[in-house]
């Protein structure tokens, strides 16, 4: 029989659509190998982050370089392919790596496999135990019906058994100690070779004195070792003999025994033991098929239990590869990035015409007339003539040659652009003028904006929610007003501090705040996760820092209130003294 | 006031101006600057690209390109003037007396070299020290040869240089009288060939002046040329006199310490003259040239000056193991490492992100301190500027608009650029909008008359189209070029943005809420 398959579909959540979400990252994490053998290196790019963007809003990611901000952006475009976790857009699943799935698989397996080693392994000691418990009480039995008869002999035979484990275990200890003593000895005297190595000196003159008072050290130590070992060993040989001795005797013993034992009581002896020997085994037997029983139980609800597992998984992984086959491309185009450097992202050979209208073309739309009055459509949108639609890109300067960027983005009519840190490589004086650009686009398309920065005054302005990474992790995300009125974790505190202001006074006397990571956090404990801390303010803390940022914020809301009030002073101030002024001059003609 | 009297000036451009030639005819990029370097201090000149500060830096070190050419003006330092310097002359100043670092350290430095060869590079080629004493007694016969060699060619490519931009007005006048429909076909004609002419005409001048030139400084070059020969051939024999000299006193000491070596058996004794051997050879070779361990210490020291962890051990390294920061500090060593007075530092920090821009700004201020450096701060960026400096010039359009220390600028600015430099800033303590500065610079192949800013300016007057405005004085170390200073203009306050940040700044600091002084 043909099983058949169920129609797959691509990963689609309404509920994303629902509450108007346009982009969702969940548990995004992004490594890269490198290397061989020895010299491999698997770098943490993006180390789980997970984020959602509403429509309509400019979400800022700020981070030094080799944060991962601009990897979290490739791979949210499918630049790269991303290890593991998802992003959605617009509900569908555009991006998805499995290989925390792949991961699950694997370990779940190893988990198991050796949870059953090690049960079976346990069996095995079990049954062993029993075995051996059965041997012994078949012993006692034996011993016991011979003591009946003949008390001597089994007496003599119940004290060699136990003088014989004796023996073994004392020559086990000794064994044991004389390991330790011999390791301790070797490494004095490493230690003794170390240490004139490292102190000696050839070309001092008390050398010769330094190396004495070492060696003497060592010897002292060597030699006190060495009495305590042949005190024990003197007290092992003693008492091995004595009991050698005593095990000799009893063997002569218990020979002359047997010898005198009458073959009719043996005979009798052997039948009786038989008896007792058959009753106890089937006693055995019975346990040792119970504990069988129960072993291979547990082994198979575990098995069952990873087949359920490596099934969701595997499930899972197949709907990931049926979503990257599949995606829809008119979805895709809803999505557009602008990149960082306007000199490397335009191709020189290329006019700017050509430029712009190269993603039509790839969609299909090879029409050379409509597409140029596109690329003019879009050149007026960005601030630029028609005339330079012929032009090259070396031709015009680094804020223009940017607007070209955001034009050949426009053209696509994008709903969601990511732009990759667009002002960075502009003058200062230029950065006004793009940032303004993009918030006019945005109010009059409807656009919703990535802003990848690592300047945070300048996502200050342009951003509604900014999340702050450091090394692949976010680590304080809240809207843009609230990160400035509370910075909380010490890398945001550090980020600002750098940013330089245009105030002498305060410049020059300016503190940087560092962040170094070691000593900034004990995660020795607890780990930190991103805590909600204050409604829609998140930061990355365990419990402890969670209370001493509340701490914080008590402080800093203080703080603000007596500046507000300050203000409001001076104000008033201000408000009544030209009111006075016009009252006095009002007076004097009356006059 | 008082303070920047006594310090002395190191550096003084008075009215600099310096053109390019291209193809689209002759671009004015600065024109009449004129700014000073005082000892100890950090200058920083501020401006957009195209402003043209980096032209000005790189004529201080005489790197101009050479389409470039200096107009007029000069460039004094240690009482010579840098723009009448020879290229040999200017091997002396270049790297040893000023340093230059500049924007992106990947492309400032070689890709495939070890960075400590690159900074040991400039002390291992220059530390011949017999070549350089023998190039220090021919130097004046030689600097004045060559003088007189350039200045000869000198007049005969200027004269080239003027025939060149004649041709290419007339070209474009050509074209312009082929295209204007309102001539007639003889008329045109007619306008061509006078212009033709007029080209043939400046030929035969510049052919005569040539002819005129070579006759006029052919027997001075060769007087001068046989007094250079003589010098030379001096030079030589004094400089292996010495060097002869070094080596028989190290050979005598040497046998010296061998005949006593041979004759002792003591082992100390023999230890202590093994060790006298090694001194006495690294002296001698010290004396003729800087060996490469010589120079690996001192990279090396330098190294950990500006920052760079586990010096000795990444001197093997290459540049592409380095991160960012770490580039621009093996730059700034490689600077330093000849122990120059004046550092010129041309958008160091530009590709760099905040933090690191951070750590490097205060390298370089720690290092002015300890060295004791004069540093001229190019930038785009006024936070930067707010850090560094304690003199801010303004550049626009190749002239300087603003000038004055950095409170001034800051909190008393009057030129309307900088109004506008001040308010495109964005700022984490203000809540106002950014005020982009709309249009671009203009076009230095055709310098605007009257005020350069005056068509992007909300503050512009009828006579900014007119006729530039001169320097008004602000205070006794504050200048600035703007009509809105003359007595007659209108008042005009800065914009409220700028002056409330300026209040909260002031206040801040507990200065009051008013700049004075």
């Amino acid at each position: 029989m043909v099983k058949k398959q169920q129609r797959r579909q691509v990963t689609f959540k309404q509920e994303l659509v629902d509450q108007d979400i346009i982009l969702s990252v969940r548990h995004l994490k992004q490594f890269f190998t490198s290397g061989r053998g020895a010299n491999k290196l698997r770098t943490k790019a993006v180390h789980d982050i997970s984020f959602d963007i509403k429509k309509g809003e400019v979400f800022g990611l700020v981070g030094e370089s080799s944060c991962g901000k601009t990897t979290t952006g490739r791979s949210i475009i499918k630049l790269y392919d991303v290890t593991s976790g998802s992003v959605y857009f617009k509900g569908y699943r555009i991006n998805a790596g499995s290989r925390w799935n792949e991961k699950e698989i694997k370990w779940k397996t190893i988990r198991t496999n050796r949870e059953i080693k090690r049960l079976k392994k346990v069996l095995k000691a079990d049954i062993k135990q029993e075995k051996l418990a059965l041997k012994q009480k078949i012993k006692e039995a034996e011993l016991d019906i011979l003591a009946k008869s003949n008390p001597e002999l089994a007496a003599a035979k119940r004290e060699l058994a136990a003088l014989l484990v004796t023996v073994q275990e004392r020559k086990n200890i000794f064994t044991k100690d004389e390991y330790s003593f011999k390791t301790k000895i070797r490494d004095l005297k490493q230690a003794l070779r170390d240490e004139i190595r490292e102190r000696s000196d050839d070309s001092q003159d008390d050398n010769d004195i330094i190396v004495a008072e070492i060696n003497k050290k060592y010897e002292g130590q060597m030699t006190r070792e060495t009495k305590k070992f042949e005190k024990a060993r003197k007290q092992f040989v003693k008492e091995q003999d004595k009991d050698s001795k005593r095990i000799l005797e009893l063997q002569s013993v218990i020979k002359t025994g047997e010898k005198n034992l009458a073959p009719a009581l043996k005979n009798e002896l052997a039948a009786e033991k038989l008896v007792i020997a058959t009753k106890v085994k089937a006693e055995c037997d019975h346990r040792i098929a119970e504990l069988k029983e129960a072993t291979a139980k547990v082994i198979a609800e575990l098995k069952a239990n990873l087949a359920e597992i490596v099934k969701t998984q595997k499930e899972k992984i197949a709907q990931i590869r049926y979503d990257m086959k599949h995606i829809d491309m008119d979805i895709m185009n809803k999505m557009q990035m602008i990149f960082q450097d306007p000199i490397d992202s335009l191709n020189p050979r290329m006019t700017v015409e050509d430029i712009i209208q190269e993603g039509l073309q790839i969609q299909g739309m090879k029409n050379r007339a409509e597409n140029s009055k596109k690329v003019i459509e879009a050149l007026e949108k960005v601030g630029l003539i028609s005339d330079y639609a012929s032009r090259y890109p070396h031709e015009f300067s680094g804020g223009q040659r940017q607007r070209i960027g955001i034009a050949r983005a426009l053209i696509m009519n994008p709903e969601f652009i990511i732009a990759d840190e667009p002002v960075s490589a502009l003058d200062v004086s230029i950065r006004a003028q793009i940032i303004n650009l993009l918030n006019d686009l945005r109010d009059e398309l409807g656009l919703t904006i990535l802003f990848i920065a690592h300047d945070l005054s300048v996502v200050k302005y342009f951003c509604d929610r900014i999340a702050v990474m450091y090394y692949g992790n976010i680590v304080e995300l809240t809207t843009s007003d609230e990160l400035f009125r509370h910075p909380l974790h010490p890398y945001t505190k550090a980020l600002l501090s750098a940013i330089p202001k245009p105030d002498p006074y305060s410049e020059k006397n300016r503190e940087r705040i560092l962040y170094n990571p070691f000593t900034a956090h004990d995660y020795r404990e607890e780990k930190p996760t991103l805590q909600e801390i204050l409604p829609g303010h998140f930061v990355l803390a365990n419990s402890e820092e969670m209370d001493r940022y509340r701490q914080e914020i008590a402080e800093l809301d203080k703080k603000a209130a007596a500046e507000e009030a300050a203000e409001n002073a001076r104000v008033a101030a201000q408000e009544v003294t030209p009111k006075t002024e016009a009252k006095s001059k009002a007076k004097k003609p009356q006059k | 006031m008082k303070k920047h009297r006594d310090k002395e000036v190191v550096i003084k451009v008075e009215d600099l101006s310096i053109s390019f030639s291209t193809d689209h005819g002759r671009l004015h990029a600065v024109r009449g600057v004129s700014f000073e370097l005082y000892r100890g201090e950090v200058l920083a000149i501020v401006g957009e690209s195209g402003s043209g500060k980096s032209v000005s830096a790189k004529t201080i070190m005489g790197i101009l390109a050479p389409n470039g050419r200096v107009e007029g003006g000069r460039i004094m330092y240690g009482g010579e003037d840098l723009t009448k310097v020879s290229e040999e002359e200017f091997h002396r100043i270049r790297g040893k007396k000023i340093g230059m670092i500049f924007q992106d350290p990947l492309s400032s430095l070689n890709p495939i070299m070890r960075i400590g060869k690159q900074i040991t590079e400039a002390i291992i080629i220059n530390g011949n020290k017999l070549k350089l004493m023998y190039e220090d007694l021919i130097y004046e016969d030689n600097v004045a040869y060559r003088n007189a060699l350039t200045k000869a060619r000198g007049e005969i490519d200027t004269s080239a240089f003027q025939l060149r931009n004649l041709k290419i007005e007339n070209k474009y006048k050509a074209r312009a009288i082929r295209e204007d429909k309102s001539l007639t076909g003889a008329d045109k004609r007619a306008k061509l060939d006078e212009l033709i002419e007029q080209i043939k005409a400046a030929d035969m001048e510049h052919r005569a002046l040539t002819k005129r030139i070579k006759a006029e400084y052919k027997p001075i070059l060769a007087e001068l040329k046989a007094k250079l020969k003589v010098a030379q051939k001096k030079a030589k024999a004094e400089v292996k006199a010495y060097h002869n000299e070094l080596k028989a006193e190290y050979k005598k000491e040497r046998d010296a310490l061998r005949a006593e070596y041979k004759a002792t058996k003591n082992v100390e004794r023999r230890k202590e003259l093994r060790a006298s051997l090694k001194k006495a050879r690294l002296d001698y070779v010290d004396k003729t040239r800087v060996t490469r361990q010589v120079a690996h210490d001192m990279a090396v020291k330098v190294m950990e000056e500006v920052g760079i962890p586990n010096a000795a051990r990444r001197f093997r390294q290459y540049p592409f193991e380095f991160s960012g920061g770490m580039r621009q500090r093996i730059v700034i060593a490689i600077a330093l490492i000849q122990n120059p007075d004046i550092l010129i530092c041309d958008e160091p920090t530009t590709a760099l992100d905040v933090t690191i821009q951070a750590q490097i700004l205060e390298l370089l201020l720690r290092l002015k301190h300890e060295r004791q450096l004069s540093i001229i701060f190019i930038t785009h960026d006024l936070g930067v500027v707010a850090n560094m400096a304690d003199r801010v010039a303004v550049m626009y359009a190749g002239r300087i608009v603003e000038y004055g220390k950095v409170e001034e600028i800051f909190y008393n600015p009057k030129h309307p650029y900088t109004w506008a430099l001040l308010s495109s800033i964005p700022d984490v303590d203000t809540k106002e909008r950014l005020e982009a500065i709309p249009g671009t610079p203009p076009n230095m192949v055709y310098p605007p008359k009257g005020d350069a800013f005056a068509p992007r300016s909300k503050y512009a007057m009828a006579v900014d189209f007119i006729e530039e405005p001169p320097y008004f004085q602000v205070s006794e170390t504050h200048f600035a070029r703007t009509w809105l200073l003359d007595p007659r203009a209108p008042k005009v306050e800065m914009p409220k943005i700028v002056s409330e940040r300026i209040r909260i700044s002031l206040e801040r600091a507990g200065k009051g809420g008013e700049f004075n002084g």
